[in-house]
């Protein structure tokens, strides 16, 4: 139901003024369309024809100074503010739970500077990334931040989660990438963060509100670091006789050399994903890597120095061909009939941990939700790698879910707590780089214990109200 | 002219999964009318005239109830449609059975018109059937119809060539497919069609036994199906017509020899 | 009554967000309900009951410009414009359709262009190739019409243009989507051609170039001249010598792909080679050819000018990142877009005039 009365129309008219009369909204089909994000629950409550989430005022903001004003507002009132962006979170982190304001930021998407002397670009926050990048690839550089949600979600969705893309291994994650923000805090201050991110100067705030998911302030404009667009890229794939075999290599490879993309996949995923989209019919677990750079000697010998690795352990050498058409396909996989969709349930676990652990944690994984879940099926990859360990891109998936929506509902946290539970008390961390959202809000005190004081401190002093994207990241 | 059009709606080619054992998955398919089936429709909307109908008839699942409101926008004025899980599983001969039973119920019709065969299952069979269960005179895989006196002129390609046969009313003629293309809706039609509604028909609507029905009505039983898994695609791949034509005429004369 | 193709096409992009950012509308209202995915949604939620197709509804139906570019990026072939298009029907056929729209179908019924004017006629007799101007050059931009035909008689070809030339139907589908009364006029159009007996038909604009190539044979409305567009034609006469190319300008230029030559022709050549023959320094913008961002068309110019608008200022934003002076088209619909807010020191060419 809408909200309908006198007072809500005289917060309406303050919105209004704070950022124009056409860039409010309460119409219906606008509030529809912000119930559903990428979360497989927010798909699957659409699917079985129940109402999702609707905010009751849309809000779209043009500049840092109308979020100021708008947060002001929603302040006062207190008012829940959520902050959407592409949409495109696979977390249920920017739905609307808490209804009240939904900001969309994708108005705020100018560029705002390149400077080829210090080799950065600023940009407003509600830029989608890949305008951002094509902006950068204009002058002949790139921001490296190549996710498979590039042109999905936007500056501010890859920062508040924390995100990643698949040059990770030799660029970094976004928070590598991010050189300094503006912010606007809930009390509607506009701050920034210092102007570069390595300094003395007490912590890096740049580091709170990375991954805050809209909780503890609204990123409004960010500065990246440009790179070079690498003159020589070469791919290539091998053939191990265990994951075991393969993450030692991954390991020995991320120590020895830079390859930009690393992707070992476990046999379940080589023998189903890898052979439907590259037509790669072996048994095993598959490796694809990707190495780049100004130079093709560079590049030359530090597959050489791959190579070897491989071969020591075991590794079957499968030539460039299937690294080639990985690369071709990498966004292929992600449109609709090439990925999994409604009516199949499943969920991206994406759990990350060092090298000491990691295999561990996924045996740990794959037998807790195999073994308490019939029907359910678990895969992986490890996409991401650091120079002290890896990511697992653990799935699970179930081709024939409950139909009752609630019953779904149920099981599918059940599936949840299960696996994440059985990463954290194998050491591993609750998640990489998708976020916590919604999805796993609940396990956030779980995972930190004490520590989680700090966040907790810091959301009261920064959001005493509280009215900042309620019920996400455990806050 | 009083025309019949029966219909059926096929799974889609491209929305069509193989299982393991490579039998089609039709539940989740999305289902299209079959093509025949449509150039039957506009030959029943260019030739009823004036002061004609045209109905539509169907047997399937209630959901199709939407897709049979999308043919009013198009001309038809009224739509049967057989639903009910006693008709499922039907082969040919429980088809034209429980087809023959809602003719006589609804009927009397100038003339029937069937696409020549559905897509799915290939077999060509029921508008024979029908036309033998209706006792009525039949003329299959026509392409064109044009009234001639008290009867019509049907021409109907064969291997060596065309035939004109004319045939009295009341006939059931079956179509080729793409001989006629289906019309738009149009907004007069879709702001008709909205006040009106499929009539849906029961067995017991009918007076049929549900024994002569579906699979227990049926006559013949699917015990296997087969196919062969083509594997996957091969070769280069180009974006360029330029490049693209040359390459594929090389790999034609190359299997030529 | 969305057809059951549409739908399927609405539930596939429905969660779907791959192609977002390169919708025109999406980056110039920043709206989440102008994107592909969110369309779908909608029309998903009232399948199943859980929206309302209201005024609303329609109304964001009608704030896309069917410019493919989502069309032309989906790796599987999903088709946002499909579903957009029945459901633009579905506004029309219960009169729900914004008054902007309606004002241009009681235009079109009462003079046979979205203009509600008489359309200036450039009628003509000839005897190699009938010339199809459209309402867009004819009623908007008649000075491209006049300098095709006059590029034509130079170059020594004889070109016929009907009287009264009809309808192609492109507008009509813009602003209703499909149906029958968009074929009846395809009819009449096509019967119009082939009663010239003409081998070729040059049409100028592609817009019109799409849907009689597209569209007219599954309705029974075939053409039987074989149907070219007009930047194609005179590039080829440019190739064989028949039209002499111009001195140098000293001027660079980029050629802006419009959304039928970009996205369904693929044809992106010929107006390149045009604009080289006119003496420009061709530069490029970044998003070219498949990629080219749309200006807006005519039909939404004339339904929703506040946002096409903002539109061709999304597309002069890629100009000004270049050095070119000038942005090069050979299309009445982009050029009439183009010209509603020329920024300070750059101009908008029409090709054709340029050539003469």
């Amino acid at each position: 139901m809408q909200v309908k009365s006198f007072m809500f129309d005289m917060i309406r008219t303050e919105l209004e003024d704070a950022v124009g009369v056409e860039n409010v909204s309460t119409s219906e089909v606008d509030r529809a369309s912000y119930t559903v994000d990428y979360f497989w629950l927010s798909r699957m409550w659409q699917d079985r024809g129940a109402e999702g989430p609707k905010p009751d005022i849309i809000v779209r903001p043009g500049s840092s100074e109308e979020v100021s004003k708008v947060l002001k507002i929603a302040n006062y009132y207190k008012i829940p503010v959520h902050t959407w962006g592409g949409g495109s979170g696979s977390q249920g982190g920017a739905l609307p739970m808490a209804g009240g304001i939904l900001l969309d930021m994708k108005r705020m998407n100018k560029l705002i500077s390149i400077d080829l002397n210090s080799h950065s670009i600023t940009a407003e926050a509600g830029m989608i990334f890949q305008q951002l990048e094509w902006y950068a690839n204009e002058k002949g550089y790139s921001c490296m931040h190549i996710p498979s949600c590039l042109t999905c979600g936007t500056i501010g969705g890859a920062l508040g989660h924390r995100g990643i893309g698949i040059l990770s291994s030799k660029y970094g994650k976004i928070d590598d990438q991010c050189m300094s923000m503006e912010v606007v805090l809930p009390n509607g201050d506009i701050i920034n963060t210092l102007p570069v991110p390595k300094h003395a100067a007490g912590p890096d705030l740049n580091q709170i509100f990375i991954g805050s998911e809209g909780t503890l302030g609204i990123i409004t404009k960010a500065t990246f670091r440009l790179f070079e667009l690498p003159k020589v890229m070469k791919h290539h794939a091998f053939l191990f006789k265990t994951m075991k075999d393969g993450l030692e290599a991954g390991r020995d490879i991320m120590q020895k050399t830079q390859p930009s993309i690393m992707r070992l996949f476990d046999e379940a995923e080589t023998v189903s994903i890898i052979k439907k989209i590259i037509g790669f019919e072996k048994r095993g677990a598959f490796l694809n890597l990707s190495v780049d750079g100004p130079d093709e000697r560079l590049v030359d010998i530090q597959l050489e120095i791959i190579k070897e690795i491989c071969a020591k352990y075991g590794a079957e050498d499968m030539g460039s061909e299937y690294g080639e058409k990985w690369y071709q396909n990498r966004i292929t996989f992600f449109y609709p009939d090439h990925i999994m969709d409604i009516p199949q349930m499943f969920g991206t676990m994406d759990t990350v941990a060092d090298f000491g652990h990691v295999e561990e944690i996924y045996w740990a994984m794959k037998n807790a939700i195999e073994s308490n879940f019939p029907g359910v099926r678990f895969i992986a990859h490890c996409s991401h790698w650091y120079g002290w360990g890896t990511m697992i891109y653990d799935r699970f998936i179930m081709d024939n879910p409950p139909e009752d929506k609630e019953e779904a509902l149920r099981l599918h946290n059940q599936i949840w707590n299960t696996g994440v539970r059985a990463a954290m008390e194998h050491g591993g961390v609750i998640n990489d780089h998708h976020g916590i959202g919604l999805k796993l809000s609940r396990l956030m005190k779980e995972q930190y214990g004490p520590a989680f004081q700090v966040m907790e401190g810091l959301k009261k002093a920064l959001d005493p109200n509280g009215i900042m994207n309620p019920y996400k990241l455990g806050l | 002219m009083n025309v019949l059009v029966c219909v059926k709606a096929v799974p889609s080619t491209g929305s069509v999964q193989v299982d393991g054992a490579f039998r089609l998955q039709r539940d989740g398919a999305k289902l299209e009318w079959n093509v025949s089936d449509l150039s039957a429709l506009e030959a029943a909307l260019s030739l009823k005239g004036p002061e004609g109908r045209v109905t539509v008839l169907t047997m399937g699942p209630k959901k199709l109830e939407e897709p049979l409101r999308e043919l009013f926008a198009r001309g038809v004025d009224e739509a049967l449609l057989l639903t009910d899980p006693a008709f499922a599983g039907a082969d040919t001969f429980a088809t034209a059975n429980a087809l023959e039973t809602a003719v006589k119920n609804h009927g009397p019709f100038d003339l029937i018109l069937c696409g020549r065969r559905a897509i799915d299952g290939e077999t060509g069979q029921v508008p024979s059937m029908l036309a033998a269960a209706l006792a009525l005179p039949c003329i299959t895989g026509a392409e064109r119809i044009t009234p001639e006196g008290s009867g019509l002129l049907v021409r109907r390609p064969v291997e060596e060539g065309v035939q004109m046969l004319f045939v009295p009313m009341p006939a059931v003629i079956s179509l080729c497919e793409y001989t006629y293309s289906l019309r738009l809706p149009g907004i007069m039609g879709l702001r008709r069609a909205k006040g009106k509604a499929v009539t849906l028909l029961s067995p017991a609507e009918l007076g049929i036994d549900k024994e002569n029905l579906g699979l227990s009505g049926s006559l013949t039983r699917v015990i296997q199906m087969d196919s062969k898994f083509p594997g996957l695609r091969k070769g280069p791949k180009t974006d360029s017509l330029s490049q693209g034509i040359p390459a594929i005429l090389s790999v034609i004369k190359e299997a030529k020899g | 009554m969305i057809s059951q193709n549409a739908l399927h096409h609405a539930e596939k992009c429905r969660f779907c967000f791959m192609c977002r950012h390169l919708c025109p509308i999406q980056l110039q209202t920043g709206k989440e309900i102008n994107t592909p995915r969110a369309k779908g949604l909608i029309l998903s939620m009232e399948n199943k009951g859980t929206a309302k197709f209201d005024r609303d509804m329609a109304q964001t139906m009608y704030e896309c410009l069917i410019c493919d570019a989502c069309v032309n990026d989906c790796a599987t072939g999903y088709q946002p414009p499909l579903f957009i298009r029945e459901a633009r029907t579905e506004a029309v056929a219960n009169d729900l359709a914004p008054e902007s729209v309606m004002k241009l179908l009681e235009n079109v019924e009462a003079t046979g262009n979205i203009y509600g004017a008489e359309k200036p006629s450039f009628a003509r007799e000839g005897k190699d190739v009938l010339v199809y101007v459209g309402e867009v050059a004819a009623c908007k931009v008649p000075k491209m019409a006049e300098s095709l035909l006059k590029l034509l008689e130079q170059a020594g070809v004889s070109a016929k243009v009907l009287e009264n030339e009809p309808g192609s139907g492109a507008m009509l589908a813009d602003l209703m989507g499909y149906v029958d009364e968009v074929a009846q006029e395809a009819k009449t159009l096509a019967n119009a051609i082939n009663a010239t007996g003409l081998k070729t038909v040059v049409v100028l604009d592609s817009y019109d170039a799409e849907i009689m190539k597209q569209r007219y044979a599954a309705w029974g409305a075939e053409i039987h001249a074989q149907v070219v567009t007009a930047t194609q034609y005179v590039s080829d006469l440019l190739k064989a010598g028949k039209i002499a190319p111009k001195a140098s300008l000293a001027k660079k230029g980029a050629c802006h792909d419009d959304d039928r030559l970009a996205r369904t022709f693929y044809e992106f050549e010929p107006i390149r080679e045009m604009a080289k023959a006119a003496g420009f320094e061709l530069v490029e913008m970044f998003n070219k050819e498949r990629l080219a961002k749309s200006c807006g068309s005519a039909v939404t110019l004339a339904y929703m000018p506040n946002i096409v608008l903002k539109v061709a200022s999304g597309r002069w934003s890629d100009l000004l990142r270049t050095e070119a002076q000038a942005i090069l088209t050979a299309n009445p619909q982009s050029y009439l877009c183009l010209t509603q807010n020329v920024p300070e020191g750059k101009e908008v060419v029409d090709l054709y005039s340029a050539l003469i």
